[in-house]
């Protein structure tokens, strides 16, 4: 056993609020030895990035480290002046971040922020900066890195800018890189590329990493050691093979269990008789595009969704997948008709959205309701939870008015929320508890389609898991039928009956469940299969070393 | 574990109660509404004590504040000054008022349309805006004023004539950011009509900077019927302190007494507004309410 490169012992740290203080960290105590990848794992509001922050010397204002302390190459870092943290920063502790746009200023091309990194600590000239910073892109494997240097922010995809934040992080080679929750902005592929990258590099250079997220498979596939932290404090700590195979904390055991995982299916018998099916929405030909206003005053078009075409049978779920761009949402909401289609059919219970209008269109929109994914924005902060599960009966006459009161009741109590919640407000409520009033609202018109727009992506695993029982709860009594969007293909496995795989807007791969899972035909739909972060696979691939 | 579902006993808090809360605990706009309270009930009570009519003239001219019984002295004519200020408090709050009310509502009908429909509507109204911006409003509001006559509802026209693009702008500004928002998408799934969706969803979650820049509104007016006042622009029959000090203004070095009580009274109120504005900036501003 080495000497460990960090050690923390009892940190505790302390945001002082409106009433008095709160301990966000709690107690916590860790080690992390060179060249191994700890990762701090919980759900938000766990404590997680306030830990990062206070290693970095980085709290907010309003925070301060209450006791504890954090060891690092012999010095504590809690006791060490600014000008000392400022040294460390960046030169031996490099840091990347959630949210790869924002994190980067963009009025600099990303050659000259790395070679501002590399000037500031290691005294280079201004040419050997640039020449460094070019090395690094291409380290990183930027394709191109000589010209690319000279490109902005806004001029690459999410998965390059994440790239140049760990070539910025990496440029002095640190001997610890922490990166908080580096891939949750990014596709599922392009996650599985930064992981990859990120795990060569540490073999490399030998940097130590403190990856910080939510999400149990990246846990299984990237970590040494695991810290569980769950409100501040440290539930379960140790090697990741102890705390996966063998969890202690029930805790653990409930996030573990609540991961949408992908599980292996067995392709049955070809069930799939092409009789005429009672299709509910019966989609042709969808044609979607989007005026682009470029400099000055040409316009171009975008084609957002390029001829889709499906079927979806009442009382089933099909699964919209896709990486973010390939036009599942907009799919949707051209069907219920939220975004203007240019060309084709959307046929729902008899009646083509595409070609309604004025009244008839507005009226129609009883039929389909949407599940949206921010829980935050979907509701209308200056309405009480009533109100806002009512507007859509209100405004559409599906209920008589002496009816809507008791339904709105029904709802509530359908949903799992309290009849003394209906009178609160949006703000008053927990991210779940909101998605559920979203649910209700849906629900209020009893529409003959429901739209999920990535509904349940903006939650933490275990509230996830309780909003998907509830969809799938509702589904079996009610009898409703879900066009189902996410970018997550677990919770697709768990929640659709068929799939369609959508890429650059079209559809790539349609089937049964079982079938895309199982056997998929496209190498499209096997990459992004491959690219889910497994506990599974990373549990196989630890017995087979060991072996 | 959380069990979510779990209900707790809190009591409904609707955000504006909550704002409302916040602006009670902010000192310096408390003490700016108390000021303004102060300077409303002036205007609506005070003209019983001191007699009707501002204009009677009741001792000889530039009787020193304090001598003769004038709190505040007497005028070029002998009029009262503390009859005319305090009947100017009234005419000064009502021009203030109905201008920011008329700026309010053409700015917030131009802009909301503006930025729900886009397109063409859009693109008329803005240019609308714009050419109502860059006109020099002081030369704009005296050439109105000229036109069509030295009356108090003239003057407040004008004044609101050239004080709505701020509001348009910003009510273009909050339409586009909102009717992006999820809630307003579901709102329209929902069914409701692009009226209500509008008037109903939209405004009342734009409300906000548009009621902190109305109450600046308020303060910016007093200030220009003062201005234009002062230029002599003004109805010789009311007394607004503007007024007051443009009619005073020649013997600024002899009395200057005359010009500076009215312009305290200008200062203070439109000071009071200011902090009320600010006030309820901070409180309506979601993201300065944790501090």
């Amino acid at each position: 056993m080495s000497v460990p490169l960090l050690s923390v012992e009892g940190l505790s740290v302390e945001l002082s609020a409106r009433h008095g203080k709160v301990t966000v960290v709690d107690d916590l105590s860790f080690s992390l030895e060179p060249g191994k990848t700890l990762s701090i794992v919980g759900e938000s509001g766990s404590g997680k990035s306030m830990t990062a922050l206070a290693i970095m010397g980085l709290l907010p204002t309003t925070g301060r480290i209450a006791h504890g302390s954090i060891h690092f190459n012999g010095q504590d870092l809690t006791q060490v002046d600014d000008a000392t943290l400022r040294s460390i920063r960046g030169n031996q502790i490099g840091m990347i971040f959630q949210e790869p746009m924002t994190s980067l200023n963009p009025l600099y091309t990303v050659g000259e922020q790395i070679a501002e990194v590399l000037r500031l600590h290691q005294t280079l000239s201004q040419s050997d900066a640039w020449a460094r910073a070019v090395e690094l892109l291409d380290a990183v494997q930027i394709p191109n890195a000589v010209e690319k240097a000279l490109a902005y922010p806004h001029e690459m995809s999410g998965g390059q800018r994440q790239r140049v934040m760990i070539a910025m992080a990496l440029a002095c080679r640190p001997q610890i890189l922490i990166a908080d929750e580096p891939t949750t902005a990014l596709d599922v592929t392009v996650q599985a590329e930064i992981f990859e990258l990120m795990r060569n590099l540490s073999d490399d250079m030998g940097t130590a990493t403190i990856l910080i997220t939510h999400d149990m498979g990246v846990v299984a596939e990237m970590a040494d050691d695991v810290a569980v932290m769950n409100g501040g404090k440290c539930l379960e700590y140790g090697s990741v093979e102890a705390v996966i195979d063998r969890p202690q904390h029930p805790y653990t055991r409930s996030l573990i269990a609540s991961v949408p995982h992908l599980t292996t299916e067995t392709l049955k018998g070809s069930a799939q008789d092409d009789v005429d099916r009672d299709a509910l929405l019966s989609v042709r030909d969808l044609q979607v595009q989007f005026n682009v206003k470029k400099r000055f005053g040409r316009k171009e078009v975008f084609r957002a969704v390029k001829g889709v075409s499906f079927d979806l049978e009442k009382g089933k779920t099909l699964g919209l997948v896709g990486e973010s761009g390939s036009g599942k949402t907009t799919t949707a909401l051209a069907v219920a008709r939220l975004v203007e289609a240019q060309e084709g059919h959307a046929v729902l219970d008899g009646k083509d959205m595409l070609s309604l209008s004025g009244e008839e269109l507005r009226l129609a929109r009883a039929n389909v309701q949407v599940i949206f994914q921010d829980p935050y924005s979907s509701l209308n902060p200056r309405l009480r939870a009533a109100a806002i599960v009512r507007e859509p009966m209100d405004n559409l006459g599906t209920m008589p008015l002496e009816e809507r009161d008791a339904h709105v009741a029904d709802l509530f109590q359908k949903v799992g929320l309290t009849r003394e919640q209906m009178n609160l407000f949006p703000h008053q409520f927990s991210g779940g508890q909101r998605q559920r009033i979203s649910i209700a609202r849906a629900l209020s018109t009893n529409p003959a389609l429901i739209i999920c727009d990535e509904a349940v992506s903006a939650l933490d695993v275990i509230i996830q898991a309780q909003i998907l029982d509830l969809l799938r709860d509702l589904q079996d009594n009610l009898g409703l039928t879900y066009l189902f969007i996410s970018h997550d293909l677990g919770v697709v496995q768990q929640m659709c009956d068929e799939v369609a795989v959508m890429r650059h807007g079209e559809i790539v791969e349609f089937g049964p469940r079982n079938q895309i899972f199982a056997a998929p035909q496209q190498d499209y739909t096997k990459n992004l299969l491959a690219a889910v972060p497994s506990i599974e696979r990373a549990q196989t691939m630890r017995k087979a070393q060991s072996a | 574990m959380s069990d979510e579902t779990q209900s707790t006993p809190v009591k409904a808090r609707s955000p504006f109660a909550e704002a409302f809360e916040m602006f009670t605990r902010n000192r310096s706009a408390m003490a700016g509404l108390l000021i303004l309270i102060g300077v409303i009930l002036v205007a609506i009570f005070g003209p019983m004590f001191t007699g009707e009519d501002p204009f009677e003239m009741v001792w000889a001219p530039f009787t020193p504040p304090g001598e003769e019984g004038y709190l505040l002295g007497t005028d070029y004519l002998g009029r009262d000054l503390m009859s005319l200020l305090i009947h100017g408090a009234r005419v000064s709050l009502t021009v203030g008022l109905t201008a920011a009310f008329l700026t309010v509502t053409i700015g917030i009908t131009v802009g909301a349309l503006a930025g729900f429909y886009g397109g063409w509507v859009e693109e008329v109204l803005m240019r609308l805006t714009e050419f109502f911006q860059v006109l020099p409003t002081l030369l704009f509001s005296m050439v109105i004023v000229a036109l069509f006559g030295a009356t108090l509802p003239m003057i407040t026209l004008a004044i609101g004539l050239v004080s709505w693009p701020a509001v348009a702008r910003i009510t273009r500004a909050e339409f586009l950011r909102i009717r992006e928002l999820e809630y307003v998408t579901a709102a329209r799934a929902g069914g409701v009509r692009n009226r209500d969706l509008i008037f109903r969803v939209i405004l009342p979650n734009a409300l906000p900077p548009i009621i902190v820049q109305a109450a600046l509104m308020v303060g910016s007016a007093i200030l220009f019927e003062a201005g234009l006042s002062f230029l002599g622009l003004t109805d010789p029959n009311v007394a607004s302190w503007g007024q007051i000090i443009g009619s005073n203004r020649q013997y600024i070095l002899d009395a200057s007494y005359t010009v500076t009580v009215p312009g305290i009274a200008i200062f203070i109120t439109v000071l009071a507004i200011s902090l009320v504005g600010d006030g309820l900036n901070d409180a309506l501003n979601p993201k300065l309410r944790e501090r």
